[in-house]
């Protein structure tokens, strides 16, 4: 019998993971270590700005009904879920990158864009400067305990971030789970360290899509 | 030998669904030709023409009947246009089957293109949905109560009444309208939830209905159709709420997107997301979505 996979990415991710893992026959554990909330901000004007940048749709999520105060500005997405997100909520998208952050402001930024506002969580990868002139934080990701940790137990676990595998190696430990039994498959270096060591394997694929993650997985439940 | 007796409303529309039923249940050999009987049922919902069905007391108006029928034996199962059908049932009836679902789309009858619509045409609809649509892409439009059925629409469209009305094309397909109407994209106008779908219920415990109803279920209809009721649900909507939903699977993934729309359309949030067919949490992560980036124009109109 193929072993679980359990998914810990945060929600509305989650259950998509899991859903995808399901339709290839196998069992998901859904299990998110982080819980995406909403903060409260004030919207500055949008005269003050000459694009936004959006690198998650949790800031779409999130915004609340003043997003639309902003609804004039272009919209520079991360992705192109981001940039769909945008656009239902009334935004026109100028530009929508594929990879990182960073590589979008440097596109931004070479079609003129030089008073950018950045809505985000809390816990981001951008800051103000360059053409960024502001950040405002829209949501937080909050640690999120789960009731049934023993599920972990001889699991194939998808770890998708740094701090999602710090908090999975302190849950296991406190719950006195044998590590030696479970098999991480981490996005990058930085996620597989953040859980430590001891564990019966760890993976990192060469290509970080989350279709990528869940092949290696579904080759290692078997 | 016992007749299966398959209640309906008796409009044509309602009986060519009826008939589709039918053939469905002897193509999968679920019963003998003659062991088939549809009766029509006529519904509160058929005999006031005059007023929307929201203010006359909403959907109950068509299954009401029906409901009365099924629960006294004088039918064993009743079809629907699950569009019609309340979003919480008696625990004693039980939606047994769908079938495939058709076009989901609007169609508009009377112009090319909404746009095309002459500055303050009037636009014959007695959905909210529909009305609050077409006043965010056209604020000018005059917006008149519509009701009856198809062929009621048309004519009074045909008299002069409306420049223009929006009629589903699932409907108008299974009455061989092909020809009837400009479809409009989804991305224009997001249909109702459960649009275009056909229903079956029977009563709860009559097991040997639901079996034979099993055999001609579309889990994938029934599936998309139950996630968009849910949604109803988590938004506690009613019949005078204006919400567009349509949940669509590809690749074993279920995309249940949404809108919702002041009345007037002046305002209107919408969102999307993404999970496993049947899971529960889909429609109710849509409903919060929706409600958080919701005005309060909006909110105060959900919410029971």
């Amino acid at each position: 019998m193929s072993r679980p996979i359990a998914v810990l990415r945060p929600e509305p991710g989650n259950r998509v993971t899991a859903a995808a893992i399901e339709a290839r026959g196998r069992t998901a554990i859904r299990m998110p270590l982080f819980e995406v909330r909403p903060v409260q901000w004030q919207p500055p004007a949008p005269e003050a700005f000459d694009a936004l940048i959006l690198t998650s749709g949790n800031a779409l999520r999130h915004a609340g009904p003043d997003l639309t105060t902003l609804n004039r500005l272009p919209v520079y997405a991360v992705g192109k879920a981001t940039a769909d997100a945008a656009l239902r909520r009334g935004f026109h998208v100028a530009c929508v990158g594929d990879a990182d952050a960073a590589s979008l402001l440097a596109r931004a930024e070479a079609t003129g864009v030089r008073r950018a506002l950045h809505l985000a969580g809390r816990e981001r990868t951008v800051e103000a400067g360059g053409i960024v002139a502001r950040v405002i934080t829209v949501y937080a990701s909050e640690r999120r305990t789960p009731i049934d940790v023993a599920r972990f137990a001889g699991s194939i676990v998808l770890v998708q971030s740094a701090r999602s595998g710090a908090w999975l190696g302190e849950l296991i430990d406190a719950q006195g789970l044998d590590r030696s039994r479970i098999v991480l498959v981490a996005v990058s270096d930085p996620a597989a360290a953040a859980a430590g060591s001891g564990w019966e394997q760890v993976m990192v694929p060469n290509c970080k899509t989350s279709e990528a993650l869940i092949e290696a997985a579904l080759a290692l439940a078997d | 030998m016992p007749i299966f007796r398959l209640g309906s409303r008796g409009s044509p529309l309602a009986l060519t669904q009826a008939n589709l039923v039918r053939d469905a249940l002897l193509a999968a050999q679920a019963l003998a030709p003659e062991a088939i009987e549809i009766v029509p049922i006529r519904t509160t919902g058929d005999k006031v023409q005059d007023r929307a069905l929201a203010e006359i007391g909403g959907k109950a108006l068509w299954t009401k009947e029906l409901d009365r029928a099924l629960l006294d034996g004088e039918i064993d199962a009743a079809v629907h246009s699950m569009k019609d059908v309340e979003t919480i049932r008696p625990a004693e009836i039980t939606i047994a089957a769908m079938l495939p679902r058709a076009d989901v789309c609007d169609r508009l009858v009377g112009a090319e293109s909404i746009e095309s619509l002459r500055d303050g045409a009037i636009v014959g609809t007695s959905s909210p949905r529909r009305a609050a649509q077409l006043r965010k892409l056209r604020p000018d439009l005059q917006i008149i109560l519509f009701r009856g059925n198809v062929d009621t629409r048309l004519a009074k469209l045909g008299s002069g009444e409306a420049h223009a009305t929006l009629l589903a094309a699932a409907g108008l397909d299974r009455l061989g309208r092909h020809d009837v109407g400009t479809p409009i994209p989804i991305n224009v106008m997001l249909p109702a939830p459960a649009q275009g779908a056909v229903g079956i219920e029977c009563r709860t415990g009559d097991d040997h209905a639901r079996a034979m109803l099993a055999r001609i279920d579309h889990p994938e209809t029934h599936a998309c159709v139950l996630a968009e009721r849910a949604l109803l649900a988590a938004l506690k909507a009613d019949c005078h709420s204006p919400v567009a939903a349509l949940a669509t699977i590809e690749g074993a993934i279920m995309t249940l997107r949404a809108e919702l729309l002041s009345e007037d359309g002046s305002v209107h949030v919408s969102a999307q997301e993404a999970g496993a067919p049947t899971d529960p949490v889909l429609p109710i992560a849509v409903a919060r979505d929706l409600l958080i980036g919701a005005p309060e124009a909006i909110r105060r109109l959900f919410g029971g």
